[in-house]
């Protein structure tokens, strides 16, 4: 049971993580959560079809697809989540300044999806996997559910956090959630990158195990909020390293736009 | 935050879920070393069960026996597996007895304690003793996926409520929270509910040391606003009093000196300084009509009242100007019944007809009339005159607008204001108005009051019988 929890939890922290920053965020931009049933009905729908298709997905370019389709999934929502850290970052210093509306909800619903998506179709597997199959479903769904719970009431939390810290606070803070998030995306795209060998597999440089394993709870719990590795290799921590960077540029940029726009207004 | 009741829904289940499940967590873990020991205490006492017998009295080879069978009235499924598999060695390490489940080397090594190997495909906890009176070792062990399972069937058990309950809970804060908020809603609701003129305080039953401060608060702005109003009727009817006087006396000193001017040209000037005065007598007049008709200004004393009858009391007040004027009027309809302010609804039959007179040129046609129409009843009056073009309808019941700087047969400048007052009065009654061409050839009014109460609206009202 407890290996349940600690599964479940960790795939439905990094959806509720994100989602819920989303949806403090786009509130204090001032737009209405309008886009989050339909972004919902799709990742779910999506995470269903994902999970139910992963068999023909597998077989797909020459039986990576499965890999390549995780890292894509991956890789998009990274980079939805750095554009949305630009628009967070110069509605923070300009309210008004974050583009168009519709680009806004394009980018919250694109990563809702995509995030449900792949965390639901992670759960189901392990469900249906380890459940079903191997005959444990008592134990999958009571571990399963206090994982979810667990991970429901922090996104609780974290949204009644945000919205309660003033606009400008609430925006910040949700750029550095959307920064460390985008980053451990890319990490995680990284395994399924090398899995697929379009990376080359390399010599850790580190190995933390002794402070925080991957495997305890608060490394499963680090590394879905900022794609924590025990051992990472050169390439992980390059690219790790570069979308962080892209993010902090993104927001530099996205504040530079908004004071330009602050001093022709005024 | 954009909804209190989800909020504390919402926060208050967020934790309590929270708290329950990292308990059951640890509920859980404690539980699974509880059992843990538990089966390591019965793997013991087999032991030195087993321990018990005489070894040295079986003799003749190894004796190969049934393992030993835990009863499980738990889990009945799992209790024919959850079997202890033993051996008994001489102290040099010669077996002389072992279970079916027991392979023939030492399933452990010969050292006191427990211990966890592999044998037979599975994982076993195995525990050693050494009988020293009798000189020989005692093997137990057990299946670890059995007492693994076994341990979790029962843990869950008491885990599995703890989860069930989370969503009731919930349940039962969304309606606490929403009883709780009530009085809150009750007094959104009061608030809500007010006519405009109402500004008497606001009354709850039994209110919460929250809203105390609120609805104290609130209580307090309506207080304000009712003095500020009441200052405003004041102003009224002291600008009445301070305007009308003056203007009485101006009429007075005008008619003395017409009455004292010789020359003719003295006494052309006289007369229109006579008119300005009259204007300005009128527009005053108007200006205080307005205010007191104003929704926020006016107390409504609603009662049935026979509209037409009450048209022919307007008439009959109003006739010597439309004889001056040698308009030809007619009064059509029959007894119809509204809910109405008497003062009010003669103010707006008033200055329809005095408009239409206005801006009839001289013996020219008027009609007046009041029925009743479906529920409601209908007030349309009609005149001869140049009408109002169809895009200047909706501005003349702005204040103050006069459709073409007002120029008009009779000479009289009007106010502004006459469309502006009915409006005002129109709207009160909850009635609706709207402006035509009409048959005579002008401009048509008509007036739709809503049905009296109980739905009539020809002959006595239930009110009124």
């Amino acid at each position: 049971m407890i290996s349940a929890v600690i599964i479940v939890l960790r795939e439905v922290l990094e959806g509720v993580l994100l989602i819920c920053m989303l949806m403090a965020s786009a509130c204090a931009m001032g737009h209405r959560l309008r886009w989050l049933p339909p972004a919902l009905i799709m990742g779910f729908a999506g995470a269903l079809a994902y999970g139910l298709f992963l068999e023909p997905i597998s077989m797909l370019f020459d039986g990576l697809g499965q890999e390549i389709s995780s890292a894509v999934i991956l890789l998009t929502t990274a980079l939805a989540l750095v554009v949305y850290s630009g628009m967070l970052a110069a509605n923070a210093t300009h309210a008004g300044s974050s583009g168009p509306a519709s680009g806004v909800l394009l980018v919250c619903v694109t990563a809702t999806t995509l995030s449900l998506l792949r965390e639901g179709a992670e759960i189901y597997l392990y469900v249906y996997g380890y459940g079903v199959q191997a005959g444990q479903m008592a134990s999958v769904l009571a571990g399963g559910t206090i994982g979810a719970g667990i991970g429901l009431s922090l996104g609780t939390f974290l949204y009644y956090g945000l919205r309660a810290l003033s606009r400008k606070a609430c925006l910040w803070a949700s750029a550095a959630i959307a920064m460390m998030t985008g980053a451990a995306q890319v990490m995680q795209s990284t395994y399924n990158l090398e899995q697929a060998d379009l990376l080359p597999s390399m010599q850790a440089l580190w190995d933390s195990s002794v402070l925080v394993a991957e495997s305890s709870p608060a490394g499963e719990i680090l590394q879905a909020a900022i794609g924590y590795e025990a051992t990472p290799t050169a390439v992980q921590l390059g690219l790790y390293a570069a979308s962080l960077l892209l993010s902090l540029m993104a927001m530099l940029l996205g504040r530079l736009y908004a004071g330009k726009r602050r001093e022709r207004k005024a | 935050m954009t909804s209190i009741r989800i909020f504390l829904t919402l926060s208050v289940s967020a934790l309590i879920l929270l708290i329950s499940f990292l308990s059951a967590i640890r509920g859980y873990r404690e539980s699974m070393v509880e059992a843990e020991l538990l089966f390591d205490q019965q793997l013991l006492e087999h032991a030195k069960m087993l321990s018990l017998l005489n070894p040295s009295a079986l003799s003749g080879g190894v004796r190969v026996v049934q393992d030993l069978v835990l009863p499980n009235v738990v889990n009945p499924e799992l209790g024919d597996e959850m079997q202890i598999a033993y051996q008994i060695f001489t102290e040099q390490g010669g077996l002389i007895l072992r279970s079916v489940l027991a392979p023939v080397t030492p399933m452990s090594p010969f050292e006191v304690g427990f211990r966890e190997v592999n044998f037979s495909g599975y994982r076993w906890r195995v525990l050693a003793i050494l009988d020293e009176e009798q000189s020989h070792w005692v093997l137990t062990a057990q299946r670890i996926d059995i007492r693994y399972d076994l341990a979790e069937g029962i843990i869950l058990d008491a885990v599995v409520p703890t989860i069930i309950t989370v969503p009731l809970a919930a349940l039962l804060i969304w309606l606490f929270v929403s009883f709780g908020l009530r009085p809150l809603q009750t007094l959104a609701r009061q608030v809500q509910a007010r006519e405009a003129s109402d500004l008497s305080p606001v009354r709850l039953d039994q209110v919460p040391k929250e809203l105390t401060q609120l609805s104290r608060s609130i209580n307090d702005l309506l207080r304000r606003l009712q003095d500020s109003f009441e200052r405003e009727k004041r102003f009224a009817a002291d600008a009445a009093h301070e305007l009308r006087t003056p203007i009485s006396i101006l009429k007075v000193q005008v008619h003395n000196l017409l009455q004292e001017l010789q020359s003719p040209s003295a006494q052309a000037s006289a007369r229109e300084l006579r008119e300005g005065i009259d204007a300005m007598g009128h527009l005053v007049e108007q200006i205080l009509e307005l205010n007191r008709t104003a929704p926020d200004q006016y107390s409504l004393r609603f009662q049935p009242l026979d509209l037409h009858a009450l048209a022919q009391e307007v008439v009959s007040q109003d006739f010597d100007r439309i004889l001056q004027r040698a308009q030809e009027f007619e009064l059509e309809g029959e007894s119809c019944w509204v809910l109405g302010d008497a003062t009010a609804l003669r103010s707006l039959l008033h200055n329809l007809l005095t408009n239409a007179s206005k801006y009839t040129p001289q013996g020219g046609r008027l009609r007046l009339r009041v029925a009743p129409d479906g529920q409601g009843v209908r007030c349309s009056m009609e005149d001869s005159g140049p009408g109002i073009p169809e895009q200047y309808r909706e501005r003349v019941f702005d204040r103050f607008y006069r459709l073409h700087g007002d120029q008009h047969d009779s000479g009289v400048s009007g106010s502004g204001l006459g469309l502006a007052i009915v409006k005002h009065i129109v709207d009160m009654h909850h009635a609706s108005i709207a402006l035509d061409r009409s048959a005579l050839g002008g401009l048509q009014v008509l007036v739709q009051f809503p049905a009296a109460a109980g739905g009539r609206s020809t002959g006595l009202p239930e009110e009124a019988a």
